[in-house]
């Protein structure tokens, strides 16, 4: 520890300029106006969206709750709760599971998968096979592998990919609204 | 500094004028499906997908920020990561170094799509042959510290992963033109098509560069060009995915090495050419299992050509690989693999370099195991690998590595690794013969010195432990930090004989002082690395990095002197501050101010460094891009004379470009 105080004292004009950066970072986060979207929270909104045009299997308790989780964007997550927790989607309340571990997913109704890492969405996609989830995540591979929804961007836009196959085959239905305006792949 | 407390306001708080064109945008709870697909989404979504599980210092330098860099070299690019020390030596070459010993680049790998560019026999890494189509890099994931286990010997302080795009992505055409005042034309074309599950694309590539400076009025003989051609098709069907590509660059560049045929050891330096080409064939088979498991095989095959004034130098490497990525249970991620790749290299001394032997052909074989557990119900997660690699001409090297991953709460993560490593001796460490002419000595014999490699050369070792941290506040602030320490051992160094040795060379006695290569040092290395990302508004975004680092050298019985050792040529800290508008339109400024610190030991000053970039849709497929680097200074010096090369000053410039779609 010592010498990392020693490190810092010496570099005086690093620490200035850190300072400087950090004053300008907090002030300018106080200040970011309300009209803005991030990323996160366009990605958030079609999330909540994929979830309001979906159905799925009849439930013995017709009223639980309806779990949106995420895996590997504390970004999104984050974006998702402020969106969608509390709301109610077809009578259901909304619960953003926050730090889903790997083994509860199963009690996931939606599963957003970020990362650019194929082969952990796959083992998951695996894993879930059969289980009624509406899985989720990014570009067009992920449809055409097992998964469901594949989140893109196309000039400047986010668009979507839907494999409805897959869906039909765990028993969750997707509303014809979606599949008019998403891209239909196959396996 | 305080010209630069001003370039730093004036980039943070240039309001960006959010009401330049955008249409209001509307509550995101209330928008319907249409008005969510039409809001213009300016940072690429894949920028957000940061590594926030990776317990490593890891950076990736997204498509989107290389293309709004305005950068046109991949070793330019490279300044974009933090903890990247990237140094322009001359027009065209570069030293590129992760947490020091940037003299020469020894202990970094890069790699592209799975490819080294490493030469082994010059233990570097030459940019000026390495001409990949920016449009078409998909991302360049900069791993700081050790990435022995995954990588193999060589990744030293970190690994340069560069990563095409698929030709899936790549469709259609893109043609783009442009010339500037030191890079001085360009041309690239590309062209990518498809049928069913089968994409290709074609390429080529053509660009001239001018010369940089030796003082404000005279001009240096470093200019250079190269020509670059290639393909890559991806199919897919199933389980199965194919990926398939080639390319080849021939180039000039007038490195300005010394002359040494000179009668002084300090010879001018000499404007003759190189030569270079350079091709390769890749080849990938990835099948994925019902299970989730993944098999991954790759083959390679690379030769490399330069004919230069130091030698004559030819590489061919033939490469085979093989991974296996799977899952046991919920707990477990597991990946295995090995490899094969066999060198040839031949390098030929020219003038007063010699190299003994001349030719080496090592085979390295390579094997290693990493196991990901989860633990305490999703919190944590330990992973543990560890690669063994085997030369028949460099001995054997093994690296393990532990790390841990702590998910203290939804939106911080806390890590740590512990690793060891390893950089096996290169042709050169082991081979060198360098004799310069004989001068007067003392008892008026002749006297000649030089270097002289070690055949015993050991391995060069790293024991490194770091630390990481990375909070998202709100999803609009970004933070990865990390600390690291390094403890070094058998560090090369070149000793100078403690008396000159006495033979007789043309039947006149002669002293004969070389200095040795030889493995006597020590060293402990500490630093911090931070990034940072800020989303403003919708359309400005503000990101930002800084890097310090010390070097505690211990000399023990070695006599080098050489500076490099003692500070690795690593200025003492770096920052960067970068900021990114869309201005509506399709229309994008982005202007970028970096600091590089003073080098104490060489006695070089840092610099600062302004560059913006333009980007301007002239009508729906055709755009105009201006750039401009080094706004701040008209010449500049990155480097210190180091490894024969000439260093220049690089002065002010801009470029002006057109790119095509369609």
């Amino acid at each position: 520890m010592v010498w990392a105080l020693d490190m810092i004292a010496r570099r005086r004009r690093a620490l200035l300029v850190a300072g400087a950066l950090a004053l300008g970072l907090a002030a300018a986060t106080a200040v970011a106006g309300a009209e803005d979207v991030t990323p996160a929270a366009l990605k958030a909104a079609f999330l909540y969206n994929f979830a309001k045009f979906t159905e799925w299997p009849v439930e013995p308790a017709a009223s639980t709750p309806l779990h949106l989780c995420i895996l590997n964007d504390q970004a999104a997550e984050e974006a998702l709760a402020r969106l969608a927790g509390g709301a109610s989607i077809n009578g259901r309340a909304v619960i953003v599971m926050r730090g889903v571990a790997r083994e509860r997913l199963r009690s996931c109704h939606l599963l957003y998968l970020a990362g650019d890492d194929a082969h952990s969405a796959d083992a998951v996609v695996a894993e879930l096979q059969g289980a009624a989830i509406l899985t989720v995540s990014d570009g067009e591979r992920f449809p055409r592998h097992g998964g469901m929804v594949g989140l893109l961007i196309e000039g400047n836009r986010m668009r979507f990919a839907i494999n409805p196959e897959t869906a039909q085959r765990s028993g969750v239905r997707l509303s014809s609204r979606l599949l008019s305006l998403a891209t239909i792949v196959n396996d | 500094m305080r010209k630069e407390l001003l370039a730093i306001s004036a980039v943070l708080s240039l309001a960006p004028g959010v009401a330049w064109g955008q249409a209001r945008v509307p509550d995101l709870a209330q928008a319907t499906l249409e008005e969510l697909m039409n809001i213009e989404v300016t940072s690429a979504s894949r920028r957000e997908q940061r590594a926030d599980d990776v317990p490593a210092s890891i950076y990736v330098i997204s498509h989107e920020e290389i293309r709004r860099s305005g950068l046109t070299s991949l070793a330019e690019v490279l300044r974009l990561a933090p903890g990247v020390q990237v140094s322009r030596v001359n027009s065209n070459k570069w030293t590129v170094s992760v947490r020091g010993f940037s003299a020469p680049t020894s202990k970094l790998l890069v790699l592209v799509d799975g490819r080294s560019i490493y030469n082994p026999a010059y233990s570097t890494v030459y940019w000026d042959t390495e001409d990949v189509m920016l449009e078409d890099v998909d991302r360049i994931e900069v791993i700081r510290g050790p990435g022995g286990a995954m990588w193999g010997a060589n990744a030293m302080n970190g690994v340069i992963n560069i990563i095409t795009r698929p030709a899936t992505e790549t469709r259609g055409g893109l043609a783009r033109v442009g010339g500037g005042t030191f890079d001085a034309a360009d041309a690239g074309f590309r062209y990518g098509g498809g049928m069913g599950a089968l994409s290709y694309r074609v390429f080529a590539q053509a660009a001239g560069h001018a010369a940089s400076w030796l003082t404000s009025d005279t001009r240096a003989h470093d200019s250079w060009r190269s020509v670059t051609t290639g393909f890559r098709s991806d199919w897919s069907r199933g389980r199965d995915a194919v990926m398939l590509q080639a390319g080849a660059t021939v180039g000039q560049q007038r490195p300005m090495w010394f002359d040494t045929s000179a009668t002084t050891s300090s010879g001018e330096a000499s404007l003759a050419q190189s030569n270079t080409h350079v091709g390769h064939a890749l080849g990938r088979w990835t099948r994925s299992s019902a299970g989730g498991a993944a098999l991954q095989v790759q083959g390679y095959f690379d030769t490399n050509h330069r004919d230069e004034l130091i030698g004559l130098y030819d590489r061919r490497t033939w490469d085979v690989d093989a991974q296996y990525n799977a899952s046991f249970g919920p707990r477990h991620a597991f990946v295995a693999g090995g490899g094969y790749r066999y060198l040839t290299e031949t390098l030929e001394g020219r003038g007063l370099y010699r190299f003994t032997p001349s030719r080496v052909r090592p085979g390295i074989s390579n094997g290693f195991a990493q196991d990901s557990v989860s633990l305490a119900g999703g919190r944590a997660e330990v992973t543990l690998g560890a690669k063994f690699e085997h030369s028949t001409y460099a001995g054997s090297a093994f690296q393990p590595n532990a790390r841990l991953l702590w998910k203290a709460t939804p939106r911080q993560r806390v890590w740590t690794a512990a690793a060891r490593a390893v950089r096996t001796p290169s042709l050169v460490d082991r081979g060198l013969q360098l004799e310069y002419p004989a001068i007067a000595g003392p008892f008026g014999l002749p006297l000649v010195t030089g270097a002289v490699g070690n055949p015993d050369q050991r391995n060069e070792g790293l024991i490194n432990l770091e630390a990481g941290y990375r909070i998202n506040v709100s999803g609009r602030l970004t933070i990865d930090a990390v600390a690291f320490r390094g403890w070094y051992d058998d560090l090369q160094t070149q000793e100078p004989p403690v008396a000159p040795s006495m033979a007789i060379v043309n039947g006149l006695p002669t002293l004969i002082a070389l200095a040795r290569y030889d493995n006597l040092w020590r060293a402990e290395t500490v630093g911090i690395e931070v990034a940072a990302r800020l989303q403003m508004t919708h359309a400005w975004t503000i990101d930002g990095s800084m890097s310090t680092f010390g070097m505690t050298p211990h000399a023990g019985r070695s006599l080098d002197t050489n500076p490099a050792l003692v500070d690795g040529n690593t200025g003492a800290q770096q920052w960067r501050l970068h900021s990114s508008w869309s201005l509506g339109g399709d229309r994008l400024f982005d202007a970028r101010l970096m600091r590089v610190g003073r080098l104490a030991q060489a006695g070089l000053p840092g610099y600062t460094r302004l560059d913006a970039r333009l980007e301007w849709p002239l009508a729906r497929r055709v755009s105009a891009v201006g750039s401009g680097q080094n706004l701040l200074d008209s010449l500049h010096r990155e480097s210190v004379p180091d490894g024969g090369l000439t260093v220049t000053q690089l002065p002010r410039s801009a470029t002006l470009g057109l790119v095509w779609r369609f």
